[in-house]
């Protein structure tokens, strides 16, 4: 049997351990929020630079499935979407995006201490397990509504009524935001193709890295004339983004790539026979993913 | 019978860099809260684990106690949003080894004589046990814990009125409880 100071003495053991674990979880998510930032930079970058790019078209490739058409959505013209990293809510996208303006209305060291003791509280098993909203972030920093309406930007894309969300009840706030649903899936396939272009940079950095100063990401293209990657591997790639699109809705995405076009006789040429001297980097990446889509010719 | 809350105190000075301050905060409040949690989710590994989540929390995130309630209320609405989400995750029953129950038993008595000094309040303590978990809290936090109803509300997220009548309700299945074990209820 423990004495009372042998027990405080192990509770407090147990404390210190916890209290460096987290210290050390929360450098690790420092991190990943610089990370992701410096995504985000170049996701702004090179989708801004297009203006539109339709990354995804789509078609049914099952003859037993219905037809959809998925237009792409912007993740630059969300806001400065900070939720935790990958989505894991499968109802809402809105509700747990904050704008960069309402951050540092707040300060971002804030913001982060709050985004930690929130994410504390996740139950994975719910449809809804971030508690990283935007109705608490506005409770927790008492947000008043003008400023809200103000640095959220609320007149531009992110058209959800604010009112609501002020004024009100929980079930109100609740289908009110789940109506963004198909935003949500938008952005969610919007992400996965993007997150095809930096799983191939990253299995292809060895041969990539004389271009390390690149600052914004490879077009496919350009992947496959920089980094070797073979036509099987290509397609093995996107068909991994089709399986975690399925398995994230339940429905056939295919992507309308022109996959042979980029594989001619002679495929260390092409980037070359594309490139055009006077134009920008970003523009570049942009229209050669635009000519891999198809899109362009 | 821990009446202390100079929890605020303590936490301003592990905030300054005063490394006693936390071991001084586990004793004040850590058996109370251990106990707490215990009730929650009767497993009493479970229940310390959790309790120094409790402890971590307020460590590492200081500046979100603010000031509004007690740092002993503020520990204590912690404490049980811990219990609260452990018991979300744990949908399926556990088996529970016979070995396992002594060590629970044994570990509790010992953590209620640190808390409860008087034998008789022990007692209550242990009738307690048999009320439901509503019951069992508002009761806990008002006799042994000597919370005002507001305190208690905050931590149970209810109105003050919502924690009187919980709290009447839970008197009259104590008093039965009690009348049950021969023992004389009075007014409490």
């Amino acid at each position: 049997m423990r004495s009372f100071e042998e027990w405080t003495s192990d509770m407090e053991k147990k404390v210190e351990t916890k209290i460096k674990e987290k210290r050390k979880e929360r450098n690790n998510m420092k991190n990943k929020y610089m990370k992701l930032g410096a995504v985000a930079a170049c996701l702004v970058l090179v989708i801004g630079a297009a203006a539109v790019i339709p990354y995804v078209a789509n078609r049914n490739e099952s003859a037993n499935l219905p037809e959809t058409t998925v237009a792409a959505t912007d993740p630059a013209q969300t806001g400065d979407a900070v939720g935790g990293g990958e989505l894991k809510c499968k109802v809402h996208y809105l509700y747990h995006n904050f704008a960069g303006s309402l951050i540092d209305y707040v300060g971002q060291d804030k913001f982060d201490e709050w985004l930690e003791s929130v994410s504390e509280t996740e139950d994975l098993s719910e449809d809804c397990p971030c508690n990283a909203n935007i109705k608490n972030f506005i409770d927790y920093f008492d947000i008043p509504y003008e400023v809200f309406v103000v640095k959220g930007n609320l007149t531009g894309h992110l058209e959800y009524d604010p009112e609501i969300l002020y004024f009100g009840t929980e079930e109100e706030i609740e289908a009110h935001f789940r109506d963004f649903e198909k935003f949500a899936k938008d952005y969610i396939i919007t992400e996965h193709l993007l997150k095809l272009g930096f799983n191939l940079e990253e299995k292809y950095a060895d041969k990539l890295t004389e271009y390390a100063d690149r600052t914004v990401r490879f077009s496919i293209p350009e992947l496959v004339v920089y980094g070797g990657i073979t036509k099987d591997e290509l397609i093995k790639a996107i068909d991994e983004v089709s399986e975690n699109i399925y398995e994230k809705f339940g429905e056939v995405y295919t992507f309308d790539y022109d996959i042979d076009g980029l594989y001619p006789d002679g495929v260390a040429t092409l980037y070359d026979a594309y490139a055009k001297d006077d134009e920008s980097v970003y523009d570049r990446v942009s229209r050669l993913d635009a000519l891999f889509c198809g899109l362009i010719e | 019978m821990i009446r202390s809350d100079r929890g605020g105190e303590l936490l301003e000075r592990f905030k300054n860099g005063d490394s006693d301050a936390l071991r001084e905060l586990i004793e004040l409040y850590g058996a109370s809260l251990t106990l707490f949690i215990q009730r929650y989710v009767n497993n009493m590994s479970i229940a310390e684990e959790l309790t120094a989540d409790t402890f971590c929390e307020i460590a590492v995130n200081p500046s979100k106690y603010r000031r509004e309630a007690s740092l002993k209320t503020y520990l204590f609405t912690v404490a049980k949003n811990k219990a609260a989400d452990y018991l979300k995750k744990q949908r399926k029953y556990k088996y529970v080894p016979i070995e396992d129950v002594a060590y629970e038993l044994c570990e509790t008595r010992q953590l209620e004589e640190w808390v409860v000094k008087d034998e008789q309040q022990r007692e209550l303590m242990t009738v307690l046990n048999e009320l439901t978990e509503d019951y069992r809290s508002v009761l806990y936090l008002l006799y042994f814990e000597e919370l005002s109803y507001e305190q208690i509300g905050r931590i149970l997220k209810k109105n003050v009125k919502q924690i009187k009548n919980l709290a009447y309700r839970a008197r009259l299945a104590l008093k039965g409880e009690l009348e049950r074990r021969g023992f004389v209820y009075e007014e409490l």
